[in-house]
């Protein structure tokens, strides 16, 4: 009954925080550092149609901001829940880490420089830093589909 | 011609009613990952839902009585109770999303935080339920939902392969960088969006506060055969515009921002503002529909007076408990939990309690004593029972499938 119990709670943990365990493996780490990717990439790409649908006159100020703040704090949480891994001692997890990581960070950066030039309404500064994003958002996809599970 | 506009207003309202905030994001989220491979289980939901609110329907209109009323009556109360347990639960958690979706919608129109709307959002369902006629608020929200029409605009403006998206439909495949586990578990919330019990509860109420009769069968039966299945294309034109849109840029749907973004891309900022005001008109009318729901569940269990056909003052009990809904539904939405979320588990866990909700109403509609001789036929047992039988899978499967895939993940 015990053990039972003690599956229900982690299970139920799991689902309710939404986080994520430790990896137990450098395959299991890869996985995930696969998926962390996919979802950065959602985040950064929802910007980026965005941005490029207001650029167009195709969608008002309000909708790219709504959009931008939360493709933003998505990607933070993203970044946060992959840094909370435990990375196995591999040499290829610190790898994979160090090359992840500041494409994370560079995502991140640019997407509070789309928040902000959005918020100021600098379409100049908007169509910059959404160049600088797609290249990191390519990197990201390669990323994602190299490390596929 | 009176009554030819009247069945019109009906399937109308019916095609703008259908879609909440369940069915926005499902279909957004199911459409971005998948494509329209999954859209076989959205076809089966909507002729699940036609079958027992059709059946739901007759009843209001033969008994003149509630669903709950006769569920009690029919099976017991113990039976009953934990029918009404298990609907109340999934109809709250339904209405807290709905609740959400409204405030949602209004922060893509204004960039104002959400939270700073819900209580308003609370206040102005409350005031609705409270003040407003039954058949104007179905009405004026049933028509405002057809806003959503704009999707389909959208899809066709968007101008995809045609026959490959019809070939995702008719031989649906599994995306490969998908695992078999997940593809069933948003079947199933697919199918859960599409079957929601509070639709059925508001639908036969809705009868009963319409006073129909034996003679209001047709109507009732040319809302659900037209008017479901239409609102069912509203779904896949959403699910459409995802996957013409979103699933090639690996946008995963997790915001209702991003439903509306294939809008945006295809029509423009106009478009884009009537799909707010479809998502508001559908999630505020899905509100108010969730808010009776759980006030006319109580109230037909326990034998209360309810109805908006009555003074509040005569049925204050039913106005109590809708009153407390809303506040449990705004603190529910304040607590921060994401309202999209919540929507994801509040269709889940429909899934979960369908067959509560279906089996009562196949029984009673299948009973001589209540229904003379507009008892069941045939088709309507042998298609009743068919669903029971889909439904009792997906709800037995829900859970597991939830764990296994960390909720879709």
């Amino acid at each position: 009954v015990t053990r039972a119990l003690g599956t229900i709670v982690a299970a139920a943990g799991l689902l309710l925080g939404g986080c994520v365990a430790p990896a137990p493996s450098a395959s299991a780490y890869e996985a995930k550092a696969g998926m962390t990717a996919d979802a950065a990439v959602s985040e950064v790409r929802t910007a980026l149609v965005a941005t490029d649908a207001y650029l167009l006159g195709r969608m008002g100020a309000a909708y790219l901001e709504t959009l931008l703040v939360e493709a933003e704090e998505a990607l933070g949480s993203v970044h946060d829940t992959f840094d909370s891994v435990q990375p196995p001692a591999a040499p290829s997890a610190d790898s994979l880490r160090d090359t992840l990581d500041p494409l994370l960070q560079d995502a991140g950066s640019a997407l509070t420089e789309l928040r902000i030039a959005a918020r100021r309404n600098r379409d100049d500064d908007l169509r910059t830093t959404a160049d600088d994003l797609t290249g990191v958002a390519e990197e990201l996809e390669a990323f994602g589909k190299q490390h596929a599970s | 011609v009176k009554r030819v506009l009247s069945v019109f207003l009906g399937i109308l309202t019916a095609i703008g009613g259908f879609v909440d905030i369940g069915d926005l994001v499902a279909n957004a989220l199911v459409g971005s990952r998948f494509g329209l491979s999954l859209a076989w289980a959205t076809l089966i939901g909507v002729v699940g839902i036609c079958v027992f609110a059709e059946m739901s329907g007759r009843v209001a209109a033969v008994t003149g009585r509630g669903t709950f009323d006769l569920i009690r009556e029919r099976l017991g109360p113990r039976v009953g109770l934990l029918n009404l347990t298990a609907s109340l639960l999934v109809t709250l958690l339904t209405f807290t999303a709905e609740v959400g979706g409204v405030a949602l919608a209004l922060e893509l129109a204004t960039s104002v935080n959400y939270l700073l709307f819900v209580p308003v959002v609370g206040l102005a369902v409350w005031l609705v339920i409270w003040r407003v006629k039954f058949s104007t608020l179905e009405d004026v929200f049933g028509l405002l939902g057809l806003a959503l029409i704009v999707f389909g605009v959208a899809l066709w403006q968007l101008n995809p392969s045609w026959g490959d998206l019809l070939h995702q439909i008719a031989v649906p495949q599994k995306p490969a960088d998908e695992d078999v586990a997940t593809y069933f578990y948003y079947a199933i919330a697919l199918f859960g969006a599409a079957m929601t019990p509070y639709e059925v509860f508001f639908f036969s109420s809705g009868g009963v506060e319409e006073h129909w009769r034996t003679k209001d069968i047709g109507t009732a039966r040319a809302n659900v055969f037209i008017g479901f299945p239409l609102g069912g294309l509203l779904s896949l034109a959403i699910a459409g515009c995802a996957a013409v849109v979103l699933l090639p840029d690996g946008i995963q749907v997790d915001t209702l921002g991003q439903v509306g973004l294939p809008v945006a891309v295809a029509l423009g900022k106009l478009a884009l503002a009537v799909a707010i005001l479809g998502f508001v008109a559908a999630t505020f009318g899905a509100a108010i529909e969730t808010g009776l729901s759980t006030g006319y569940a109580t109230a037909q269990y326990f034998g209360w007076q309810w109805g908006k056909y009555v003074r509040p003052r005569q049925a204050a009990r039913f106005h109590t408990v809708v009153l407390l809904a809303v506040i449990a539904a705004v603190a529910g939405v304040l607590t921060t939990a994401d309202p999209i979320k919540v929507t994801e588990y509040s269709i889940v866990f429909s899934a979960v309690a369908l067959p509560l909700t279906y089996f009562p109403i196949l029984v009673v509609a299948n009973d001589p004593v209540y229904m003379g001789r507009h008892v069941n036929g045939k088709l309507a047992n042998g298609l009743g029972s068919v669903f029971l039988v889909v439904i009792g899978i997906a709800a037995v499967a829900a859970i597991p499938l939830m764990l296994i895939t960390a909720a879709g993940q």
